[in-house]
C-alpha cells in the first residue's frame, strides 16, 4: 500500500547508515543520477509521457451541461449517450449496446470541450484530455504506445478514485485519425489509428471501468470511414454555430457576473451577432467589459457591447489616419453601402464607421431580425446592390472609382454565382462542373449591370440625403443604426 | 490524519526500523564475527597481555589493532602470529598493529642510541654487523636485547630489570611502529 514511501524510507536510512560507516556514497549518487537520466530519457523518448488528467477529483469538470448555452440539439443527444453509460442495468434489460464513442463536430469555437467536460460531469466520472497531436512523435511505434497508455491511465484512475466510468476526450482527433492510405498518410500514422481502433473495440460494457470516447473535430470530412462505423463512434453530434437564441442563452451565461446597464437588451445583442460562435460571444462580453473599464464605468452599457462588437469582428481600431481626401472617400463609399442596405432591407444597418480597424478602411455592420439560412433571388440582388453600391457611391459623388471597392466585387461575383448555380439566372439549371466559362461571365456580368444600375438609379434619387450624411459621418466619424435612418427621407 | 501526514509517517517510520536494523546487525557481526575469534587467536599468542580494535567505526579503514605485550620470548614470532590471525579474522590486509609495552625513558634513550645502526642496517643490508653493534651498545647499558629480522621487518625487544620495550621497523618503509 505504501510500497514507494517504504522504499524511500529505506533508501534514506541506507544511504545515511552507509555515509556513517565511512562509505563514499558520491560514484553511487552518480550512478543513480545516470541510471535515472537514461530511463526518464527512456520514458520521453517512449512515448511514456502521462496524459494531463484534469485533476484528481475532477474539479476542472464542473461544467454542467445547463452551463452550456444553445446547442440544445447537441446537448440533448449527448445526453441521452450519456445516459447509457450511467444506467448501464436498465439499458441491458432492452439488449442495447452502451454508446463506445461520440463525435462532436462543428466549426471552431462551438463548445465542443465544453460540452466534453459537461459529459464527464454527468457521469461523474474520470475525464481525460488529450489533443491528436499528442499522439504525433518523430519515434515510430509511440503513437500506438501512447493510446494504450491513455485507456490504461483512464481505466486506473479511475478504479483509483473508485469510479466505473471514464471518458476520454480527444480533441483534434482528425490529426491521428485521417484517412489511411492517402498521400499524407504514413506507416506510423496508420498504425497510431490502428491502435485505437483496436482499443476502442475492445471496450466491453464487462468491463470494471466503462471508457466513453468523446472525441473533437471541424473536418469530420477527412477522418477515416473505419473511425465513423457504428461500434466505434456510434453518434455523431453536430455542434454548430449557435442560433439567435442559442446566442441569447450564451450571452445571458457569459453576462451573468457583469454588471449590465439598464439600456442593454440582449436580444439585440444577439439579433447583431449572426454567425458568432460561443467563443466569440464570450470574447464579446469580455471586450464589452474591458471597454467599460477603459471608460472608468461601474456598468457596461449597450454602446460598450455594440462597440465590442466590431472589434471581435474588425479588430482593434488603428491609429491610421487617412487624408482628408481619402476619408471622404471612404464615408462616401459606405454611405452608398448603408442607402442600399437600408432601402433593400429596412432596419438592416447597425453601424456606419470611417474609423480604421484591422484591414477596412471604414466599414457597415448589417443586422438581421433573425437567422436566414435561405436566400431567395431578390435577397441575393439586393445583397450584390449592397456590395456594389460603394463604389457606385464614389462615381456619382467623386467622379471616379477606387480600389476599396475590390473585396466588394469579389463578395458580389459570388453572390451572383450563387443565382447562377441555384438556377436562378437566365440559364436556368445549369450543371456547376460543365458550365462554360464564357457563358458564366456573360451571364454574371449580365447579373452584376443589372443591379449596378439599379443601385446607380437609387443612389442618384438619393444624392442629397447621402451628401447631408456624408458631413455629419465626417464629423462623428461613426453613426449608429438609428441615427443613420433619422436622417433617410423616408423616416 | 491526511494523506500526506500519514505517508510522512510511513517514511519516518521506515527510516528508524530500517537504521535500527542495519545498526543491529551491524553490533551484532562486530560481536560474534570480529571481537569473539579475534580474542580466540590473540588469547592463544604468547606475550600478549591484552588487545582492542579500532577502525574509527568506519567500514573500510584500516583496521588498527592495539596489543599490550610483556615478557615475549620472541617478538618476531607473536608479532607475525598477530598479523596473521588478525588477517585471518577481519579478512583483509589493511591492518595496522600498534604494540603497548613498558617501557621507560632510559629504554627509549637506549633505543635512539641504537636507531642509526638499524637504519644502517635496514639500508646496506648487513644485518650481522647491525645486530653485533646493537648487542655491543645495549650490554654496556645491562639491558638485555634480542635483534630478528625477515623479509618484511627488523624486531627489536629490550629488557632491563622492570621494563621492556618491543620495537618494529619495517624494512620497506621509513615509519617506525
Amino acid at each position: 500500500m505504501y510500497t514507494k514511501e517504504i522504499a524511500v524510507g529505506a533508501v534514506i536510512a541506507l544511504a545515511t547508515f552507509l555515509f556513517w560507516k565511512g562509505i563514499d556514497l558520491l560514484p553511487f549518487l552518480f550512478l543513480a543520477a545516470f541510471v535515472g537520466a537514461i530511463l526518464y530519457f527512456n520514458s520521453m523518448r517512449t512515448g511514456g509521457k502521462s496524459f494531463t488528467a484534469p485533476s484528481k477529483d475532477n474539479k476542472v469538470s464542473l461544467v454542467r451541461l445547463d452551463d452550456i448555452g444553445g446547442q440544445d440539439m447537441a446537448k440533448n443527444e449527448l445526453r441521452e449517450a450519456l445516459e447509457f453509460i450511467r444506467d448501464v442495468e436498465t439499458i441491458k434489460k432492452l439488449g442495447i449496446r452502451p454508446l463506445k464513442g461520440i463525435l462532436l463536430n462543428g466549426p471552431p469555437g462551438t463548445g465542443k470541450t465544453l460540452l466534453a467536460k459537461a459529459a464527464a460531469h454527468y457521469t461523474d466520472s474520470v475525464f481525460l484530455t488529450a489533443s491528436g497531436s499528442e499522439f504525433v512523435e518523430m519515434y515510430v511505434g509511440v503513437g500506438a504506445q501512447r493510446i494504450r497508455k491513455l485507456f490504461n491511465q483512464a481505466k486506473s484512475l479511475a478504479k483509483q478514485q473508485g469510479k466505473q466510468n471514464a471518458v476520454i476526450f480527444i480533441d483534434e482527433i482528425e490529426v491521428l485519425g485521417g484517412k489511411r492510405g492517402e498521400a499524407n498518410s504514413h506507416i506510423e500514422h496508420e498504425q497510431t489509428l490502428n491502435e485505437l481502433l483496436v482499443q476502442m473495440d475492445g471496450l466491453s460494457s464487462d468491463e470494471m471501468v466503462r471508457v466513453l470516447i468523446i472525441a473533437a473535430t471541424n473536418r469530420p470530412d477527412m477522418l477515416d470511414a473505419a473511425l465513423l462505423r457504428p461500434g466505434r463512434f456510434d453518434r455523431q453530434v453536430k455542434v454548430d454555430l449557435p442560433d439567435k437564441k442559442g446566442r441569447l442563452q450564451i450571452l445571458l451565461l457569459h453576462t451573468k457576473n457583469k454588471p449590465l446597464a439598464e439600456d442593454v437588451c440582449l436580444e439585440d445583442i444577439a439579433g447583431d451577432t449572426m454567425g458568432f460562435s460561443g467563443a466569440h460571444l464570450e470574447s464579446l462580453t469580455n471586450e464589452a467589459a474591458i471597454l467599460a473599464l477603459r471608460e472608468s464605468k461601474e456598468k457596461i452599457s449597450s454602446d460598450h457591447l455594440r462597440s465590442a462588437i466590431d472589434k471581435v469582428i474588425m479588430g482593434e481600431k488603428l491609429d491610421r489616419l487617412p487624408s482628408l481626401q481619402e476619408k471622404q472617400r471612404i464615408a462616401v463609399h459606405e454611405i452608398g453601402h448603408a442607402l442600399l442596405s437600408e432601402i433593400t432591407t429596412p432596419g438592416s444597418v447597425a453601424t456606419i464607421n470611417v474609423a480604421s480597424r484591422s484591414n477596412a478602411l471604414g466599414y457597415v455592420r448589417q443586422t438581421q431580425e433573425n437567422d436566414t439560412y435561405l436566400y431567395t433571388i431578390d435577397q441575393l440582388k439586393a445583397k450584390i446592390a449592397v456590395a456594389l453600391a460603394g463604389a457606385v457611391a464614389e462615381e456619382i459623388t467623386l467622379g471616379n472609382r477606387s480600389t476599396g471597392a475590390s473585396n466588394d466585387f469579389k463578395q458580389a461575383t459570388d453572390l451572383a454565382k450563387q443565382i447562377i448555380y441555384g438556377g436562378m439566372s437566365t440559364l436556368g439549371i445549369v450543371s456547376v462542373e460543365n458550365v462554360p466559362s464564357e457563358l458564366l461571365h456573360s451571364t454574371m456580368s449580365a447579373i452584376l449591370k443589372d443591379v449596378e444600375s439599379y443601385v446607380h438609379n437609387t443612389l442618384i434619387t438619393y444624392h442629397p440625403t447621402a451628401a447631408q450624411i456624408l458631413a455629419v459621418l465626417l464629423n462623428k466619424e461613426s453613426l449608429t443604426g438609428d441615427e443613420f435612418r433619422k436622417m433617410l427621407p423616408m423616416n | 490524519m491526511s494523506n500526506n501526514s500519514t505517508r510522512f509517517t510511513v517514511t519516518l517510520a521506515a527510516i528508524i526500523l530500517t537504521l535500527a536494523l542495519l545498526g543491529g546487525g551491524q553490533f551484532l557481526w562486530q560481536q560474534y564475527a570480529i571481537d569473539k575469534p579475534l580474542a580466540e587467536v590473540l588469547n592463544s599468542i604468547d606475550g600478549i597481555d591484552s588487545f582492542y580494535l579500532d577502525n574509527s567505526n568506519k567500514i573500510n579503514d584500516t583496521v588498527k589493532v592495539h596489543i599490550s605485550l610483556s615478557n615475549v620470548k620472541n617478538l618476531q614470532k607473536t608479532y607475525q602470529a598477530v598479523h596473521d590471525g588478525a588477517i585471518k579474522v577481519l579478512g583483509h590486509n589493511q591492518i595496522s598493529i600498534f604494540i603497548h609495552d613498558n617501557r621507560t625513558p632510559e629504554l627509549e634513550q637506549l633505543y635512539y642510541t641504537v636507531h642509526l645502526y638499524v637504519q644502517e642496517g635496514i639500508s646496506t643490508g648487513n644485518f650481522a654487523a647491525m645486530a653485533e653493534r646493537i648487542q655491543q651498545k645495549t650490554s654496556a647499558s645491562g639491558v638485555e636485547t634480542q635483534v630478528y629480522v625477515d623479509a618484511s621487518n627488523v624486531y627489536l625487544s629490550f629488557k632491563s630489570i622492570n621494563a621492556d620495550m618491543y620495537v618494529v621497523v619495517p624494512r620497506q618503509q621509513t615509519e617506525v611502529k
